[in-house]
Protein backbone atom coordinates (compact mmCIF):
# COMPACT_ATOMS: atom_id res chain seq x y z
CA UNK A 1 0.00 0.00 0.00
CA UNK A 2 1.26 2.96 -1.48
CA UNK A 3 0.72 6.23 0.79
CA UNK A 4 -0.55 9.27 -1.17
CA UNK A 5 1.29 12.72 -0.20
CA UNK A 6 -0.32 14.42 2.98
CA UNK A 7 -2.06 17.63 2.26
CA UNK A 8 -0.28 19.79 4.46
CA UNK A 9 2.95 18.62 2.27
CA UNK A 10 1.55 19.05 -1.34
CA UNK A 11 -0.69 22.29 -0.56
CA UNK A 12 2.03 23.85 2.24
CA UNK A 13 0.82 27.50 1.54
CA UNK A 14 -2.62 27.32 0.87
CA UNK A 15 -6.13 26.80 3.26
CA UNK A 16 -6.36 23.19 3.18
CA UNK A 17 -2.65 23.12 4.73
CA UNK A 18 -3.39 25.91 7.08
CA UNK A 19 -6.61 24.62 8.99
CA UNK A 20 -4.52 20.97 8.76
CA UNK A 21 -1.33 22.94 10.63
CA UNK A 22 -3.72 24.62 12.75
CA UNK A 23 -5.20 21.20 13.77
CA UNK A 24 -1.96 19.21 13.89
CA UNK A 25 -0.21 22.16 16.37
CA UNK A 26 -2.81 22.21 19.42
CA UNK A 27 -1.43 20.49 22.32
CA UNK A 28 -3.16 19.85 25.91
CA UNK A 29 -1.74 21.67 29.02
CA UNK A 30 1.35 21.30 30.39
CA UNK A 31 -0.40 20.22 33.81
CA UNK A 32 -2.04 17.62 31.73
CA UNK A 33 0.90 15.28 31.37
CA UNK A 34 1.77 16.02 35.10
CA UNK A 35 -1.91 14.58 35.91
CA UNK A 36 -1.79 12.10 34.08
CA UNK A 37 1.50 10.68 35.02
CA UNK A 38 -0.50 11.04 38.54
CA UNK A 39 -3.42 9.47 37.74
CA UNK A 40 -1.64 6.39 36.12
CA UNK A 41 0.45 5.99 38.78
CA UNK A 42 3.98 6.85 37.67
CA UNK A 43 3.54 10.53 38.72
CA UNK A 44 5.07 10.27 41.86
CA UNK A 45 8.65 8.69 40.67
CA UNK A 46 8.89 11.32 38.26
CA UNK A 47 8.30 14.09 40.96
CA UNK A 48 10.74 12.26 42.90
CA UNK A 49 13.13 12.53 40.37
CA UNK A 50 12.64 15.94 39.58
CA UNK A 51 11.81 15.28 36.06
CA UNK A 52 9.00 17.42 34.81
CA UNK A 53 9.39 19.24 37.56
CA UNK A 54 7.66 22.80 35.73
CA UNK A 55 4.90 20.92 34.96
CA UNK A 56 4.39 19.37 38.62
CA UNK A 57 5.09 22.63 40.17
CA UNK A 58 2.55 24.13 37.94
CA UNK A 59 -0.10 21.86 38.53
CA UNK A 60 0.12 19.81 41.35
CA UNK A 61 1.98 22.16 44.05
CA UNK A 62 -1.02 24.61 43.90
CA UNK A 63 -3.31 22.08 45.15
CA UNK A 64 -1.05 20.50 47.59
CA UNK A 65 -0.39 23.95 49.18
CA UNK A 66 -4.39 24.57 49.36
CA UNK A 67 -4.66 21.54 51.34
CA UNK A 68 -2.19 22.23 53.67
CA UNK A 69 0.71 21.26 52.25
CA UNK A 70 1.13 18.18 54.99
CA UNK A 71 1.11 15.76 52.70
CA UNK A 72 1.05 15.33 48.77
CA UNK A 73 -2.82 15.41 48.89
CA UNK A 74 -2.68 15.51 45.14
CA UNK A 75 -0.38 12.90 44.97
CA UNK A 76 -2.67 10.57 46.85
CA UNK A 77 -5.86 11.65 45.62
CA UNK A 78 -4.95 11.36 41.59
CA UNK A 79 -2.44 8.21 42.44
CA UNK A 80 -5.96 6.78 44.05
CA UNK A 81 -7.37 7.33 40.49
CA UNK A 82 -4.88 5.12 39.00
CA UNK A 83 -6.19 1.87 39.29
CA UNK A 84 -4.09 0.10 38.74
CA UNK A 85 -1.50 1.23 40.66
CA UNK A 86 -2.70 0.58 43.75
CA UNK A 87 -3.63 -2.94 43.18
CA UNK A 88 -6.32 -2.27 41.34
CA UNK A 89 -9.11 -1.96 44.10
CA UNK A 90 -11.25 1.25 42.69
CA UNK A 91 -12.84 1.52 39.45
CA UNK A 92 -12.66 4.34 37.74
CA UNK A 93 -16.78 4.12 36.43
CA UNK A 94 -16.06 6.08 33.15
CA UNK A 95 -13.17 4.13 31.75
CA UNK A 96 -14.52 1.20 33.03
CA UNK A 97 -17.76 1.80 31.44
CA UNK A 98 -15.75 1.81 27.76
CA UNK A 99 -14.38 -1.03 28.66
CA UNK A 100 -17.43 -3.09 29.86
CA UNK A 101 -19.40 -1.85 26.57
CA UNK A 102 -16.67 -3.10 24.46
CA UNK A 103 -16.81 -6.06 26.19
CA UNK A 104 -20.25 -7.09 26.53
CA UNK A 105 -20.13 -6.94 30.54
CA UNK A 106 -22.02 -5.33 32.93
CA UNK A 107 -20.17 -2.57 35.14
CA UNK A 108 -19.91 -3.33 38.29
CA UNK A 109 -22.73 -2.15 41.02
CA UNK A 110 -21.35 -2.19 44.57
CA UNK A 111 -24.23 -1.40 46.73
CA UNK A 112 -23.87 0.54 49.83
CA UNK A 113 -25.02 -2.19 52.87
CA UNK A 114 -26.04 -1.02 56.13
CA UNK A 115 -23.48 -2.38 58.87
CA UNK A 116 -25.32 -5.36 60.58
CA UNK A 117 -23.97 -5.42 63.81
CA UNK A 118 -21.38 -8.24 62.96
CA UNK A 119 -20.73 -10.26 60.59
CA UNK A 120 -17.27 -11.42 61.28
CA UNK A 121 -16.14 -13.55 58.94
CA UNK A 122 -18.75 -12.66 56.70
CA UNK A 123 -19.76 -14.86 53.60
CA UNK A 124 -18.32 -13.73 50.52
CA UNK A 125 -20.33 -10.75 49.21
CA UNK A 126 -22.39 -11.88 45.76
CA UNK A 127 -20.13 -9.73 43.14
CA UNK A 128 -20.92 -9.28 39.25
CA UNK A 129 -18.84 -10.87 36.68
CA UNK A 130 -16.50 -8.41 35.98
CA UNK A 131 -15.74 -8.30 31.98
CA UNK A 132 -13.29 -10.73 30.87
CA UNK A 133 -10.67 -8.68 29.83
CA UNK A 134 -10.60 -6.50 32.68
CA UNK A 135 -11.09 -8.55 35.76
CA UNK A 136 -9.24 -6.66 38.23
CA UNK A 137 -6.77 -9.07 40.13
CA UNK A 138 -8.68 -9.38 43.38
CA UNK A 139 -8.52 -11.96 46.45
CA UNK A 140 -11.30 -14.61 46.01
CA UNK A 141 -12.71 -15.12 49.30
CA UNK A 142 -14.99 -18.38 49.94
CA UNK A 143 -17.32 -18.13 51.86
CA UNK A 144 -16.60 -19.87 55.27
CA UNK A 145 -16.72 -22.94 56.65
CA UNK A 146 -15.90 -24.76 59.33
CA UNK A 147 -12.24 -25.18 59.37
CA UNK A 148 -11.05 -28.81 60.45
CA UNK A 149 -9.52 -29.39 63.99
CA UNK A 150 -6.12 -29.06 62.81
CA UNK A 151 -6.25 -25.93 60.40
CA UNK A 152 -4.62 -23.12 61.95
CA UNK A 153 -6.16 -19.96 62.99
CA UNK A 154 -5.67 -17.62 59.93
CA UNK A 155 -7.26 -14.20 59.87
CA UNK A 156 -9.32 -13.75 57.03
CA UNK A 157 -7.90 -11.85 54.40
CA UNK A 158 -10.99 -10.06 53.73
CA UNK A 159 -11.76 -7.12 56.12
CA UNK A 160 -15.15 -7.75 57.53
CA UNK A 161 -18.07 -5.21 56.44
CA UNK A 162 -17.21 -3.51 60.34
CA UNK A 163 -13.68 -2.63 59.53
CA UNK A 164 -15.08 -1.05 56.10
CA UNK A 165 -17.13 0.57 58.27
CA UNK A 166 -15.08 1.73 61.04
CA UNK A 167 -12.79 3.08 57.60
CA UNK A 168 -15.40 5.06 56.22
CA UNK A 169 -16.60 6.43 59.46
CA UNK A 170 -13.08 7.92 60.10
CA UNK A 171 -13.07 9.74 56.96
CA UNK A 172 -16.24 11.32 58.00
CA UNK A 173 -15.27 12.14 60.93
CA UNK A 174 -11.97 13.53 59.27
CA UNK A 175 -13.91 15.51 56.82
CA UNK A 176 -16.55 17.08 59.22
CA UNK A 177 -13.48 18.18 61.18
CA UNK A 178 -12.04 20.51 57.75
CA UNK A 179 -9.13 17.74 57.47
CA UNK A 180 -9.74 16.68 54.21
CA UNK A 181 -6.20 15.70 53.69
CA UNK A 182 -6.80 13.33 56.80
CA UNK A 183 -10.03 11.86 54.97
CA UNK A 184 -8.31 11.15 51.73
CA UNK A 185 -5.72 9.54 53.50
CA UNK A 186 -7.84 7.22 55.25
CA UNK A 187 -9.89 6.64 52.20
CA UNK A 188 -6.74 5.48 50.45
CA UNK A 189 -6.15 3.26 53.51
CA UNK A 190 -9.44 1.90 52.76
CA UNK A 191 -9.02 1.47 49.07
CA UNK A 192 -6.37 -0.46 49.96
CA UNK A 193 -8.07 -2.77 51.85
CA UNK A 194 -8.61 -6.05 50.01
CA UNK A 195 -11.72 -7.15 49.41
CA UNK A 196 -14.90 -6.29 47.38
CA UNK A 197 -15.58 -2.99 48.62
CA UNK A 198 -18.93 -2.64 50.02
CA UNK A 199 -18.91 0.73 50.89
CA UNK A 200 -17.13 1.72 47.88
CA UNK A 201 -20.12 4.40 46.81
CA UNK A 202 -19.78 6.07 50.72
CA UNK A 203 -16.13 6.22 50.34
CA UNK A 204 -17.00 7.77 46.50
CA UNK A 205 -18.97 10.35 47.84
CA UNK A 206 -16.54 10.96 50.85
CA UNK A 207 -13.81 11.42 48.42
CA UNK A 208 -15.02 13.72 45.91
CA UNK A 209 -16.25 16.13 48.86
CA UNK A 210 -12.65 16.00 50.46
CA UNK A 211 -11.29 16.49 47.09
CA UNK A 212 -13.72 20.07 46.83
CA UNK A 213 -12.83 20.91 49.90
CA UNK A 214 -9.00 20.63 49.64
CA UNK A 215 -9.61 23.21 46.19
CA UNK A 216 -8.63 19.75 43.93
CA UNK A 217 -11.71 20.49 42.15
CA UNK A 218 -10.83 18.75 38.72
CA UNK A 219 -9.89 15.45 40.62
CA UNK A 220 -13.60 15.82 42.41
CA UNK A 221 -15.04 16.09 39.32
CA UNK A 222 -13.55 12.94 37.92
CA UNK A 223 -14.80 11.05 40.99
CA UNK A 224 -18.11 12.54 41.06
CA UNK A 225 -18.13 11.49 36.85
CA UNK A 226 -17.09 8.29 38.11
CA UNK A 227 -19.68 7.73 40.68
CA UNK A 228 -22.57 8.85 38.28
CA UNK A 229 -21.37 6.04 36.01
CA UNK A 230 -21.37 3.53 38.78
CA UNK A 231 -24.80 4.62 40.04
CA UNK A 232 -26.49 7.24 37.74
CA UNK A 233 -29.83 6.99 40.00
CA UNK A 234 -27.97 6.17 43.11
CA UNK A 235 -28.42 8.01 46.39
CA UNK A 236 -25.47 10.16 45.59
CA UNK A 237 -25.95 11.08 42.04
CA UNK A 238 -27.55 14.21 43.33
CA UNK A 239 -24.51 15.47 44.81
CA UNK A 240 -22.49 13.71 42.41
CA UNK A 241 -24.42 15.99 39.28
CA UNK A 242 -24.02 19.07 41.43
CA UNK A 243 -20.20 18.70 41.59
CA UNK A 244 -19.82 18.41 38.30
CA UNK A 245 -22.05 21.49 38.00
CA UNK A 246 -20.36 23.29 39.99
CA UNK A 247 -16.83 22.27 38.87
CA UNK A 248 -18.31 23.04 35.00
CA UNK A 249 -19.37 26.90 36.37
CA UNK A 250 -16.06 27.36 37.96
CA UNK A 251 -13.85 26.71 34.30
CA UNK B 1 -22.27 23.54 7.13
CA UNK B 2 -22.39 22.54 10.32
CA UNK B 3 -24.94 19.95 10.38
CA UNK B 4 -26.19 20.70 13.87
CA UNK B 5 -25.17 17.07 15.11
CA UNK B 6 -21.56 16.17 15.47
CA UNK B 7 -20.77 12.93 13.45
CA UNK B 8 -19.52 11.46 16.22
CA UNK B 9 -22.70 10.65 17.69
CA UNK B 10 -23.79 8.51 14.95
CA UNK B 11 -22.82 4.79 15.49
CA UNK B 12 -20.01 3.14 13.48
CA UNK B 13 -20.95 0.47 11.75
CA UNK B 14 -18.93 -1.58 13.56
CA UNK B 15 -16.91 -1.03 17.25
CA UNK B 16 -13.35 -2.33 16.47
CA UNK B 17 -11.90 -4.54 19.09
CA UNK B 18 -9.13 -2.86 21.03
CA UNK B 19 -5.73 -4.44 19.72
CA UNK B 20 -4.38 -6.53 22.74
CA UNK B 21 -2.97 -9.91 23.19
CA UNK B 22 -6.11 -12.61 22.80
CA UNK B 23 -7.64 -13.86 26.03
CA UNK B 24 -5.69 -17.05 25.72
CA UNK B 25 -1.97 -14.52 25.73
CA UNK B 26 -2.72 -12.21 28.67
CA UNK B 27 -0.01 -10.74 30.37
CA UNK B 28 3.16 -11.69 28.29
CA UNK B 29 3.90 -7.99 28.04
CA UNK B 30 6.55 -6.09 30.11
CA UNK B 31 3.99 -3.52 32.43
CA UNK B 32 6.93 -1.97 33.88
CA UNK B 33 6.25 1.91 34.97
CA UNK B 34 8.69 3.29 32.76
CA UNK B 35 6.98 1.58 30.03
CA UNK B 36 3.75 3.39 30.73
CA UNK B 37 5.69 6.54 31.67
CA UNK B 38 7.43 6.67 28.50
CA UNK B 39 4.20 5.74 26.48
CA UNK B 40 1.81 8.97 28.85
CA UNK B 41 5.10 11.27 27.95
CA UNK B 42 5.58 10.01 24.12
CA UNK B 43 1.54 9.71 23.37
CA UNK B 44 -0.31 12.45 25.48
CA UNK B 45 -0.56 14.69 23.05
CA UNK B 46 -1.99 12.91 19.89
CA UNK B 47 -4.25 11.33 22.00
CA UNK B 48 -5.66 14.36 23.42
CA UNK B 49 -5.55 15.73 19.71
CA UNK B 50 -7.38 13.00 18.69
CA UNK B 51 -10.10 13.67 20.68
CA UNK B 52 -10.35 17.10 19.94
CA UNK B 53 -10.56 16.67 16.62
CA UNK B 54 -13.18 14.04 16.80
CA UNK B 55 -14.94 16.92 18.76
CA UNK B 56 -14.36 16.79 22.30
CA UNK B 57 -13.90 20.49 23.49
CA UNK B 58 -10.53 21.16 25.67
CA UNK B 59 -11.98 19.91 29.19
CA UNK B 60 -14.00 16.66 27.46
CA UNK B 61 -10.69 15.83 26.11
CA UNK B 62 -8.67 16.29 29.31
CA UNK B 63 -10.48 13.76 31.10
CA UNK B 64 -11.28 11.59 27.94
CA UNK B 65 -6.99 11.35 27.23
CA UNK B 66 -6.60 10.54 31.44
CA UNK B 67 -9.13 7.77 30.94
CA UNK B 68 -7.46 6.39 28.11
CA UNK B 69 -4.18 6.25 29.95
CA UNK B 70 -6.07 4.84 32.68
CA UNK B 71 -7.31 1.87 30.37
CA UNK B 72 -4.14 1.43 29.13
CA UNK B 73 -2.11 1.66 32.98
CA UNK B 74 -4.79 -1.45 33.89
CA UNK B 75 -3.96 -3.56 30.37
CA UNK B 76 -0.28 -2.83 29.87
CA UNK B 77 0.38 -6.40 30.15
CA UNK B 78 -1.88 -7.16 27.72
CA UNK B 79 -0.64 -4.50 25.33
CA UNK B 80 1.75 -5.49 22.31
CA UNK B 81 4.81 -2.88 22.30
CA UNK B 82 4.46 -2.55 18.84
CA UNK B 83 0.95 -1.75 18.99
CA UNK B 84 0.65 0.66 21.69
CA UNK B 85 -0.30 3.61 19.28
CA UNK B 86 -3.20 1.59 17.84
CA UNK B 87 -4.46 0.18 21.29
CA UNK B 88 -4.32 4.26 22.26
CA UNK B 89 -5.89 5.62 18.95
CA UNK B 90 -9.12 3.09 19.34
CA UNK B 91 -9.65 3.00 23.00
CA UNK B 92 -9.55 7.15 22.45
CA UNK B 93 -12.09 6.41 19.79
CA UNK B 94 -14.01 4.83 22.11
CA UNK B 95 -13.94 6.64 24.61
CA UNK B 96 -14.38 9.87 22.91
CA UNK B 97 -17.60 8.45 21.11
CA UNK B 98 -18.98 7.37 25.20
CA UNK B 99 -18.39 11.67 26.11
CA UNK B 100 -20.54 12.77 23.05
CA UNK B 101 -23.04 10.26 23.93
CA UNK B 102 -22.81 11.79 28.01
CA UNK B 103 -22.66 15.36 26.64
CA UNK B 104 -26.09 14.36 24.68
CA UNK B 105 -27.81 12.76 27.65
CA UNK B 106 -26.82 16.17 29.94
CA UNK B 107 -28.36 18.15 27.41
CA UNK B 108 -25.15 20.21 27.68
CA UNK B 109 -24.60 23.37 26.13
CA UNK B 110 -21.88 23.14 23.57
CA UNK B 111 -18.64 24.15 23.97
CA UNK B 112 -18.41 27.95 23.85
CA UNK B 113 -15.05 27.83 22.34
CA UNK B 114 -16.54 25.30 19.33
CA UNK B 115 -19.63 27.12 19.04
CA UNK B 116 -17.63 30.72 17.92
CA UNK B 117 -18.69 29.57 14.17
CA UNK B 118 -18.10 32.61 11.97
CA UNK B 119 -21.26 35.16 10.77
CA UNK B 120 -19.36 35.64 7.65
CA UNK B 121 -16.04 33.66 6.50
CA UNK B 122 -12.75 34.94 7.90
CA UNK B 123 -9.99 37.01 5.85
CA UNK B 124 -6.44 35.49 5.49
CA UNK B 125 -5.44 37.87 8.64
CA UNK B 126 -7.82 36.14 10.79
CA UNK B 127 -6.93 32.74 10.12
CA UNK B 128 -3.67 33.27 11.51
CA UNK B 129 -5.05 32.96 14.84
CA UNK B 130 -4.94 28.92 15.02
CA UNK B 131 -7.87 29.12 17.29
CA UNK B 132 -10.15 30.46 14.69
CA UNK B 133 -8.49 28.30 11.84
CA UNK B 134 -9.15 25.14 14.05
CA UNK B 135 -12.51 26.16 14.47
CA UNK B 136 -12.79 26.48 10.61
CA UNK B 137 -11.02 22.51 10.65
CA UNK B 138 -13.77 21.24 13.37
CA UNK B 139 -16.49 22.30 10.97
CA UNK B 140 -15.32 20.71 7.88
CA UNK B 141 -14.20 17.72 9.60
CA UNK B 142 -17.68 17.67 11.34
CA UNK B 143 -19.83 17.60 8.29
CA UNK B 144 -18.01 14.41 7.42
CA UNK B 145 -19.38 11.35 8.16
CA UNK B 146 -17.19 9.43 11.49
CA UNK B 147 -16.23 6.76 9.22
CA UNK B 148 -14.56 9.00 6.93
CA UNK B 149 -13.46 11.65 9.78
CA UNK B 150 -11.58 9.39 11.82
CA UNK B 151 -9.33 8.31 8.76
CA UNK B 152 -8.70 11.56 7.36
CA UNK B 153 -7.93 13.15 10.58
CA UNK B 154 -5.34 9.93 11.43
CA UNK B 155 -3.57 10.24 8.20
CA UNK B 156 -3.61 14.01 7.77
CA UNK B 157 -3.30 15.68 11.24
CA UNK B 158 -1.57 12.51 13.22
CA UNK B 159 0.42 11.21 10.63
CA UNK B 160 -0.70 7.59 10.85
CA UNK B 161 0.46 5.52 7.67
CA UNK B 162 -2.78 3.86 6.09
CA UNK B 163 -0.92 0.29 7.25
CA UNK B 164 -1.33 2.00 11.08
CA UNK B 165 -4.89 3.13 10.39
CA UNK B 166 -5.69 -0.40 9.40
CA UNK B 167 -4.43 -2.06 12.54
CA UNK B 168 -6.35 0.99 14.96
CA UNK B 169 -9.63 0.34 12.94
CA UNK B 170 -9.55 -2.81 12.24
CA UNK B 171 -10.23 -2.46 8.67
CA UNK B 172 -8.87 -4.33 5.74
CA UNK B 173 -6.45 -1.94 4.08
CA UNK B 174 -8.41 -0.99 0.70
CA UNK B 175 -11.01 0.43 2.27
CA UNK B 176 -8.77 2.97 4.77
CA UNK B 177 -7.50 4.22 1.01
CA UNK B 178 -10.93 3.92 0.19
CA UNK B 179 -12.07 6.23 2.75
CA UNK B 180 -9.02 8.41 2.69
CA UNK B 181 -9.83 9.19 -0.87
CA UNK B 182 -13.41 10.37 0.16
CA UNK B 183 -12.65 11.99 3.03
CA UNK B 184 -10.16 14.06 0.96
CA UNK B 185 -12.88 15.11 -1.51
CA UNK B 186 -14.92 16.12 1.30
CA UNK B 187 -12.51 18.08 2.82
CA UNK B 188 -11.36 20.02 -0.54
CA UNK B 189 -14.44 20.32 -1.51
CA UNK B 190 -14.88 21.87 1.98
CA UNK B 191 -11.78 24.54 1.61
CA UNK B 192 -12.99 25.17 -1.70
CA UNK B 193 -16.63 26.32 -0.56
CA UNK B 194 -14.44 28.44 1.90
CA UNK B 195 -12.06 29.82 -1.03
CA UNK B 196 -15.38 31.00 -3.08
CA UNK B 197 -17.02 32.97 -0.46
CA UNK B 198 -17.30 36.25 -0.73
CA UNK B 199 -14.88 37.76 1.76
CA UNK B 200 -13.27 34.15 2.38
CA UNK B 201 -9.72 33.62 2.27
CA UNK B 202 -8.61 33.68 -1.72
Amino acid sequence: MTDPERLLDSDGAGLSAALLRAGREEGPSEKLLSDTLLAVGVGAAVAGAGAAASALAAGSSGAMLKAGGTTSLTTLAIKWLGIGAVGGVVTVGAAVGVEDRMHAAPAPQLAVVAPPASVEPRAAAPKPSPGPALAEPEPQVAAPTTPPPSAPSIKPAVPSIAEETRAIDQARRELSAGNASGALGTLDTYDRLPGPHRLQQEALLLRMDALVKAGNAGAARVVAKSLLDQSPSGPHAARARQVVGSVAQKE
Amino acid sequence: MHTGVSPIERPLASEPPLPVASSGERARFPAAPARLEGLVKRELRPVWRLLRRVGLSEAEADDATQQVFIVASRRMSEIDPARERAFLFSTALHIGRRAHRSRARRREDEDDELVSRRDSVPGLDELLDQKRARALLDELLAAMSDDLRVVFVLYEIEELTMAEIAQVLELPPGTVASRLRRARTDFQSGVARLEKTPGGPR
